[in-house]
């Protein structure tokens, strides 16, 4: 499998802290990537090198074979490289279909086909119902399935799923895995999924990787990362 | 707000109707003066809210703009004899330079929020003593002054006249223009930037160059506004197109009548004008004080009551879900 | 450009700037805590410098010594406008206070002119207008009093904050109000608290300002603006910062009036200030 994204001797320091160390990790096309680790290892900040809110002070990010590590959010998202926010972050004014707008604007002026697209995000993520409210009052489950419509919106080759899971119930975690398995099989996405919950992840992804303190520590099948001692001891050792 | 089209076609009819009959009324010269003005800041306040209200930049500086429109037609007229056109075309472009040079350095490295606003704040002072001290050219504290027959002999046949029809037809362009904006992708992109600058860059929108486009349309026809001004009043002085209280009025006049819809500057002028001109010309001395101190109070009152202006307001009373400039779902489509 | 008329100007520089302080100060404790910026500081100094005035028509106590006094009634005034005008500022979007102040800036600037006419007031006092020399420098004995008290008052402030208890909780406000109100500290009266205390400080501005300068309606948005410069320039928020920036501020002013124009001294000013915002958004000194 090709190669679709390539994090390559990543490092980033906010004043004496080293939040991301000499660290390089791939996504392959339509691959559905696990990124695991404790509170602080880094996984927010890495997200953020890739598309573009941080710099680095060493390393290089490549999407499709092209240095795009300079390129500001704005151009990364028009290249196809898009994420999703830990603390939900919609337009919170606005309804949930304006929301998704803003993201179908990205690929067309007409506002009659990003009105098609919209509905078509909409669908997929099953907010047709709630499409008039305005962002502001809505649940975290319906936010975070909100910022995935506006993200699809913007019919991305690579998404960044930032702690997509994260104050889920069980059953709003199965929906949006499975949503997300489909975006793999039937839009050809390639997922980098950041997660700090691990078991939810284990069915979910081809493959895992984890960071601790800035450093990967581990790569694999979900399976062998598991029995990874290292791993046990990095999540264990802080509890 | 998105009413039928045949009731918004009648109601623009209507009001059409009572616009063209206003000029031929019997009313007092200062109430179609009034009139005027109301025009004037319903235009000057929907040129702010461009970059003020859909996109959320604050600006307490705008005064600038005015002035260098007004300056612009009053200094080329007399020294060197050229139309207001001219003069108007003069003022476009250099405001859109100020706002360039302004905004890219203000936009690009960040300057947000209540910085913007300072910075803005500190060009309407800095304007002011320019203009000031360029008493060679600008005439100084004392002004310029703008002669209609100096224009053109067919501006004396009345100028009150003249200057409603200048206006209505300014006013019009300008909320015509807003609305077109407003439910634009153009718009779209400022009410994301006003919504959350970082959730918008994520979706794609260039930020930098939405604000600075917004920042120089909206300077632009403020300079225009600038141009009228010139010619309506004939007088132009620093106090009267520069400094903070021009600055204030066009910003709380937007904000209090709604700063995110295309209307709510015009509700804004229709509901303030009454405070402001009685100032200036019904009462005097130290009575002048009561209409302003009651406008203060009124604004004390909106941003409590009314956070999104009175349009907002009654919006949400109507059951449009509140604050949205633009409220779409899927049932529409 | 000798020497000596070098320190001139760097000793007129302090000497406004030390003027411009006290409602730098008092713009920059608000902002630090509550995040919310005052545009209408200045129409507080202009109210206390007549309140200062009055007193001293009705009773002859002099500027300084009524400081407290007009102290006293600026806080109590600010105790009331807090909680209808301010507190509900900090649930509202930002486009709010700027309604709200400058609505609060219609409002105190007319009704002054209203109560007391637009006609310019001002008290003289003998020795304020005499200067002081030394080696060969020449001081205005008030306005070095004026200086000499702002940089006091600011001394004592920070002192209040860096070794009271009360001090304590109002920069913990400032710097996490959600992680104070866990620890147990009232933020809501730390609130209030913190804005009456920076509207007493105009009382204190108002004191040592009415001998040198007159007092009238509208005279307050230039301070106002001044000191949102020196704050921004000492970045929003930081004590030390605002201290110094109005000296850099007043230095600047004094440099180009006194070498270029005076006209322009505050447009220059202003100027720089901008460019310094480019540079560095968050102040010489940071937030």
């Amino acid at each position: 499998m090709q190669e679709i994204l390539r994090v390559m001797n990543v490092t980033k320091n906010f004043g004496g802290l080293t939040a991301l160390d000499d660290v390089n990790i791939t996504l392959k096309d339509k691959e559905v990537l696990g990124l695991i680790g404790p509170n602080g290892a880094g996984k927010t900040t890495l997200i953020n090198v890739i598309v573009g809110f941080y710099r680095p002070e060493k390393g290089r990010v490549f999407f499709n074979g092209e240095d795009i590590t300079d390129s500001p959010p704005h151009i990364k998202a028009l290249k196809g490289v898009a994420r999703t926010f830990q603390l939900t972050k919609p337009f919170s004014n606005i309804s949930v279909f304006d929301n998704v707008m803003i993201g179908a604007l990205l690929r067309t002026d007409s506002l009659s086909a990003a009105r098609e697209k919209t509905m078509r995000a909409l669908e997929r993520t099953g907010l047709k119902e709630v499409s008039g409210v305005i962002s502001k009052g809505l649940p975290t489950g319906v936010k975070k399935r909100l910022e995935i419509a506006r993200v699809l919106a913007m019919e991305p080759k690579v998404l960044c799923l930032d702690e997509v899971l994260t104050g889920l119930t069980p059953v709003e975690m199965d929906e949006i895995l499975g949503l997300i398995r489909s975006l793999r099989e039937d839009e050809g996405l390639s997922i980098m999924i950041v997660e700090h919950v691990v078991k939810a992840l284990m069915k979910g992804v081809d493959r895992m990787v984890v960071l601790s303190s800035g450093k990967v520590i581990a790569e694999g099948s979900p399976e062998s990362v598991a029995k990874n001692p290292l791993v046990k001891e990095v999540y264990l050792g802080r509890g | 707000m998105m009413l039928k089209r045949g009731v918004r076609f009648l109601l623009l009819l209507s009001l059409l109707g009572i616009i063209s009959v206003i000029p031929l009324l019997p009313l007092p010269l200062y109430v179609f003066h009034v009139i005027i003005i109301l025009f004037f800041n319903a235009y000057l306040c929907t040129a702010w809210v461009i970059i003020g209200g859909f996109a959320k930049q604050v600006s307490l500086g705008h005064s600038t703009f005015v002035g260098i429109g007004a300056y612009s037609v009053g200094v080329l007229l007399h020294l060197f004899n050229l139309t207001p056109i001219i003069g108007g075309i003069v003022g476009v472009l250099m405001t859109v330079g100020v706002a360039f040079t302004l905004g890219y350095p203000c936009f690009r490295f960040g300057v947000r929020g209540p910085y913007f606003t300072f910075v803005t704040m500190a060009l309407a002072e800095v304007m002011y003593y320019v203009v000031v001290s360029l008493r060679g050219i600008t005439g100084g504290a004392l002004g310029i002054f703008i002669p209609w027959g100096a224009i053109s002999p067919l501006l004396l046949l009345n100028k009150k006249l003249v200057g409603y029809c200048i206006i209505v037809v300014m006013f019009f362009f300008a909320v015509f223009l807003a609305r077109k904006i407003q439910y634009s992708k153009f718009g779209y992109y400022l009410t994301a930037i006003r919504e959350d600058e970082d959730a918008a860059e994520a979706c794609g929108v260039d930020i930098l160059k939405y604000k600075l486009v917004a920042l120089s349309l909206s300077a632009a026809l403020t300079a225009l506004g600038g141009a009228f001004y010139a010619i309506y009043y004939s007088y132009i002085t620093p106090d009267g197109v520069l400094g903070l209280t021009l600055s204030f009025q066009m910003a709380t006049m937007s904000l209090a009548g709604g700063a995110k819809f295309w209307f709510g500057p015009a509700v804004g002028a229709l509901l303030i004008t009454p405070f402001t001109e009685t100032v200036r010309s019904m009462l005097g001395g130290r009575f002048v004080g009561v209409p302003m101190l009651l406008y203060g109070v009124l604004l004390l009152i909106v941003a409590r009551v009314a956070p999104d202006g009175v349009s907002g307001f009654i919006s949400s009373l109507l059951g449009r879900g509140g604050s949205a400039g633009n409220t779409e779902s899927y049932e529409r489509h | 450009m000798d020497v000596a008329t070098i320190f001139q100007v760097i000793i007129n520089g302090i000497l406004i700037g030390g003027l411009y302080m006290t409602v730098s100060v008092g713009l920059n404790l608000v902002y630090g805590v509550m995040r919310i910026v005052n545009y209408s500081q200045g129409e507080l100094l202009m109210l206390g410098m007549y309140l200062s005035y009055w007193t001293f028509v009705f009773t002859g106590l002099n500027p300084y010594i009524s400081i407290p006094l007009v102290c006293a009634i600026l806080f109590a005034m600010s105790l009331v406008l807090h909680k209808y005008a301010v507190e509900p500022l900090l649930k509202l979007p930002y486009e709010c206070q700027v309604v709200t102040f400058v609505g609060l800036i219609y409002i105190f600037q007319n009704g002054a002119l209203l109560l007391w006419s637009p006609n310019y007031r001002s008290v003289i006092i003998d020795f304020v207008s005499k200067s002081i020399t030394i080696l060969s420098i020449n001081i205005p004995i008030g306005r070095l009093i004026a200086t000499s008290a702002s940089i006091t008052a600011a001394f004592v402030l920070y002192l209040i904050l860096k070794k009271t208890t009360i001090g304590l909780f109002i920069r913990a406000t400032s710097q996490d109000p959600t992680a104070a109100s866990m620890m147990g500290i009232d933020i809501k009266k730390i609130r209030l608290l913190t804005f009456a205390l920076s509207s007493a400080m105009m009382g204190i501005g108002a004191g040592i300002m009415l001998p040198l300068y007159y007092v009238f309606p509208f005279m307050g948005n230039f301070y106002t603006i001044i000191a949102l410069i020196v704050i921004t320039l000492g970045g929003l928020g930081n004590f030390i910062g605002t201290i110094l920036s109005s000296f850099v501020i007043g230095i600047t002013e004094a440099m180009v009036g006194t070498y270029i124009s005076p006209e322009i001294a505050l447009a220059v000013a202003f100027i720089v200030f901008i460019f310094i915002l480019f540079v560095r958004p968050s102040g010489i000194m940071g937030e």
